[in-house]
């Protein structure tokens, strides 16, 4: 994401939407394609599968104690909605308070992370591994997956927190703040739906 | 316009982020891939031809040798050849100029996704050198036997992941990952970094056409990644996603696969039919024919092209409804692309058609192209595709897409902008040798093809001297000449190498605009320095205003003039 740096110097026509901003929604709509892919796959596999899934000699996912990490992670949007809102004054006190709220958010989604690396440690000392069933590597496989794009996530709001502390035009800070939002809401607003699939869905039938 | 300052040697040669240079760096590589394959394609179809010839630096095939050489034939035409010369080499060098703007959007992003290439290149030559060889389970990597293919379960993952089959999944996927940065520089360029005063319908034919194959491959490469992602766990973790053993599913694969695989095809053909409605207009000075049409038209292609996927699938055990209804969208897709063609084809009627190399090309790809098309409508009907399926029918059919597409079309934009990339003019007599020499090759390769196909030549066997009813003369024989032709067609590439390397020391200087063409990279220099325009210029008209009554003196009206 770092290297997502913006030509800035001809935007010959006036633009709707930044190029930063632009860029990350196309990248977030192939995102969500890939998830559509894993999605479509474990729901086949769930309705080939019917009163197998999980296999009842598996261990059940931790639905109560996931849903408080779910509160975490959505406690880190509200924190990063008011990091951006913060910034619309435009002074580099509050560009401050943001880059704090964004440090916030980083540690929210840190600890969402975390816990859930502390889930999988409990899950696989139950027996629930990659090839211990098909249930087992969808959750996994998807959950991981949401997993990396989260940890990819906290790092990129650890080093868009230090730039904005930085002097330099507060316009393009906003578009950084921007580009980033656009990114940790694709993060957090996905969670639910694999949460509801993954975790709730199975657990009731 | 003078921010952009002097670059080091490095950063001028290797981690250039001139769009230009990047472009100049997709199309060697492309080019060299493509030769590649090409002697791949050589060798197997000298052992389908004599069975048992020792071919020089491979030795005799056998099965596994030539499943190897089949399969990375065909990834790495399609993805180290055609995507790397059509979309991100061509498109990296036409969208800023065409548009008007200096670079693309994301400079660094665009220097990024080439060296990202690069690395899937390495991580696909490395695939050969991995214990078993390359990955030989068929370019579509179908599981159940790619997911086994060369893999022992009960060893380290690392093991698993240094197997040429997991390497190029692995390679593929990174491919992916760059033409992904690519894409999305080319739609934010083309959206946002158009020059003053041109609207949708002033960018020319060909960026649009890049823009919807850029769109096509966005959106559909995610399912396939899900899908590879899935195969390589199968593969290295053991997980069982496509084993039916397990509980898995092998034909969801063949759907994730396919999700993507055939937009894939447009995502070739349409840059390929967008350098043909470049170049007609030029060289029959007259208006593209309908041109609003046809980027509409070429806009509900790339929309239906994802809803004709399962006509892959008609003998993988889909159910007959769902048969029905691919066999109804893929000859519905017919219907935009013979628009297209009718249009380009009546754009040349009662023009001044003057024959250079590049309207040769492109006049080549209109027709060999056509028969690619309509044989496509064969194997889009589920009833008759159980007969054809897995015959040399269908590889005579997608060669006479494919080859037309990559090498026609993308040899006609090499030719045409190949003065402006490097400010000399390519040598027309060995240009016009190579066409017809290629020509030939190609249609004594391909077009005999569809007779063995039709006689029930299956097309994963690699010797058939044990099934009679293949070994009759006739049969024989196409065999030879296929061969044969393939041959002419390899060693024809040499004048392209020729012609290139002269043209570009010697050749005769080519001024800013020696087509006479009137879009905006014509009015940059030969070659464009870094930053491209010296003024940003603007637009005022559409790019295809050839031979206009209203303006006086010359049969041309460029862009930018008012």
């Amino acid at each position: 994401m770092v290297s997502l740096k913006e030509n800035k110097k001809t935007t010959n026509q006036s633009t709707v939407i930044t190029n930063g901003a632009l860029g990350m929604i196309l990248f977030v709509a192939t995102e969500i394609m890939f998830f559509s892919g894993l999605i479509s796959a474990f729901v086949v596999n769930a309705s080939d599968n019917i009163g197998a899934w999980p296999p009842k000699w598996q261990p059940r996912l931790p639905v109560e104690a996931t849903a408080v990490n779910t509160l975490i992670l959505f406690a880190s949007a509200i924190t990063l909605f008011f990091a951006i809102r913060k910034t619309k004054s435009k002074t580099d006190g509050n560009f401050k308070t943001s880059s704090n709220l964004l440090k916030i958010t980083m540690l929210l989604g840190g600890t969402f992370v975390a816990l859930q690396g502390f889930e999988w440690v409990q899950l696989i000392g139950a027996g629930l591994t990659s090839s211990s069933s098909l249930f087992g590597a969808f959750f996994y496989t998807i959950i991981g997956m949401h997993g990396i794009h989260a940890l990819a996530g906290v790092i990129y709001l650890f080093v868009i927190s230090l730039k904005i502390i930085k002097s330099f035009d507060s316009n393009i800070k906003m578009k950084m703040m921007q580009t980033l939002s656009i990114y940790w809401f694709f993060v957090v607003l996905l969670w639910p739906v694999l949460y509801l699939l993954v975790y709730v869905l199975p657990s009731k039938g | 316009m003078s921010a952009h300052h002097e670059q080091s040697f490095i950063s001028k040669y290797v981690f250039s982020i001139d769009h230009k240079y990047i472009a100049k760096q997709y199309t060697v590589t492309g080019m060299i891939f493509a030769f590649i394959g090409g002697l791949f394609a050589v060798a197997f179809r000298t052992q389908l031809a004599w069975p048992g010839t020792n071919i020089p630096f491979i030795g005799v095939l056998d099965g596994m040798k030539y499943n190897m050489l089949v399969t990375n034939h065909a990834m790495i035409m399609f993805f180290w050849a055609g995507m790397p010369i059509l979309l991100a080499g061509l498109g990296n060098f036409v969208i800023p100029l065409m548009l008007g703007a200096d670079d693309m959007a994301f400079p660094k992003l665009n220097m990024l996704s080439y060296w990202i290439f690069f690395v899937s290149a390495v991580l696909l030559i490395l695939s050969f050198m991995a214990p078993g060889g390359g990955a030989a389970g068929g370019w579509t990597m179908y599981p159940p036997l790619n997911a086994q293919q060369g893999v022992d379960p009960d060893a380290n993952f690392l093991v698993n992941l240094w197997t040429g089959g997991s390497l190029l999944i692995l390679a593929v996927a990174v491919e992916f990952a760059s033409m992904l940065l690519g894409g999305i520089n080319f739609l934010v360029t083309s959206l946002n970094m158009r020059a003053k005063g041109m609207k949708l319908m002033d960018v020319p034919a060909v960026v649009w056409m890049i823009n919807l194959a850029t769109v096509d491959f966005m959106f559909s490469v995610g399912p396939l990644i899900s899908g590879a992602v899935m195969l390589l766990f199968d593969r290295i973790f053991n997980t069982g996603f496509y084993d039916p053993a397990r509980g898995g599913d092998p034909i969801l694969f063949q759907h994730l696969f396919w999700f993507f695989g055939h937009p894939e095809v447009y995502v070739v053909l349409l840059p390929a039919i967008g350098i043909v409605a470049e170049i007609v207009p030029t060289f029959s000075r007259k208006p593209l024919f309908a041109s609003r049409w046809i980027i509409i038209m070429a806009t509900a292609s790339a929309f239906i092209a994802f809803i004709v996927w399962a006509h892959h699938q008609f003998v993988a055990g889909i159910d007959p409804r769902m048969a029905e209804f691919f066999s109804i969208t893929t000859i519905i897709i017919s219907v935009p692309f013979a628009f297209i063609f009718f249009a380009v084809i009546a754009t040349m009627f009662k023009g001044q058609i003057e024959v250079k190399t590049p309207m040769l090309w492109a006049l080549g790809f209109l027709v060999f192209f056509l028969v690619g098309g309509v044989t496509g409508i064969f194997n889009g009907s589920a009833g008759l595709d159980m007969y054809i399926h897995d015959t040399y029918f269908v590889i005579a059919h997608f060669h006479y897409t494919l080859i037309p597409a990559v090498f026609f079309a993308g040899l006609a934009a090499l030719h045409f902008w190949f003065p402006k990339a490097t400010g000399r003019m390519m040598n027309e007599t060995l240009g016009k040798l190579h066409f017809w020499i290629t020509s030939i090759g190609f249609n004594m390769f391909a077009f005999p093809l569809f007779f063995s196909g039709l006689y029930g030549e299956h097309r994963r066997i690699f010797n058939y001297s044990s099934y009679q009813p293949m070994m009759a003369d006739w049969i024989i024989n196409i065999r030879h000449v296929a061969t044969i032709g393939a041959m002419i067609l390899a060693a024809a590439q040499v004048l392209l190498f020729i012609n290139i390397i002269l043209s570009a020391t010697s050749g005769e200087k080519a001024g800013k605009n020696p087509w006479k063409c009137n879009t905006l990279e014509w009015v940059a220099d030969s070659p464009p320095p870094h930053g491209n325009f010296a003024t940003p210029p603007s637009c005022y008209r559409g790019p295809y205003e050839y031979s206009n009554p209203k303006r006086s003196g010359s049969d041309f009206w460029p862009q930018n003039e008012q």
